[in-house]
């Protein structure tokens, strides 16, 4: 027994250090980014900037997949799944909630011209379709192939 | 749902990391189970049922009294 728990442990420690690794990436590429952006803001507007925080942000993103899908062993355990799965269903609920009221009002105001909605509505409102859309595409792609 | 984990942890001396490295979950999901807080998969289950050499039902009950 003691020696299987101490191989557990072993794995458990190795598991922790590719979950750093994993996280170093992706918050490494977005501080990187944010960095950029800042220094741009602040009044060094060089291109160069700009895409080197875009290209270290990338490969933060990069770094993690590449992290999470090719290490050894599962570093995303089952209760942090099932928190993600239902935090995205969540997300989801108020988002359906948030469109359902707020775009057809939206677009029926503005045509009829009682208001005039900033173009983020229209961004807003184009995203939300498209949310639901990739959304309708996956919930059927699952229904016919797992469930 | 409630469980006799911690019991069956603290007779063999274990901390919740032991018993989370032995079963292959994190510390937390160790303590959220037996806050009961978190009812485990089958697999998680059974290898906790595994480990402590016991039935599952001994276990996890939804029948048993509050520790």
């Amino acid at each position: 027994m003691t020696e299987e728990l101490n191989a557990a442990k072993q794995r458990m420690r190795q598991r922790e250090r590719y979950r750093s690794l994993m996280d170093y990436s992706i918050y490494g590429g977005i501080v990187a980014f944010f960095i950029a952006m800042a220094v741009w803001i602040l009044g060094y507007e060089a291109d160069w900037v700009l895409f080197a925080g875009l290209a270290l942000y990338y490969v933060g993103f990069v770094g993690y997949f590449a992290v999470r899908w090719y290490a050894p062993m599962s570093l995303i355990d089952e209760r942090e799944w099932e928190m993600e799965y239902e935090a995205s269903a969540m997300t989801l609920g108020v988002m359906a909630v948030i469109g359902v009221i707020t775009i057809p009002g939206g677009v029926v105001f503005e045509e009829t011209g009682y208001l005039t909605l900033p173009a983020l509505f229209s961004g807003f409102a184009v995203g939300y379709v498209l949310l639901f859309v990739i959304f309708g595409a996956i919930y059927t792609y699952l229904r016919h192939t797992q469930y | 749902m409630k469980n006799s984990v911690p019991a069956y942890r603290e007779r063999q001396n274990l901390s919740q990391g032991d018993l989370a490295a032995a079963v292959g979950v994190s510390r937390q999901t160790i303590n959220a189970i037996e806050r009961d807080r978190y009812d485990p998969s089958l697999e998680l289950a059974f290898a906790l049922a595994a480990f402590f050499d016991c039935q599952i039902e001994t276990l996890f009950d939804p029948e048993l009294d509050d520790r």
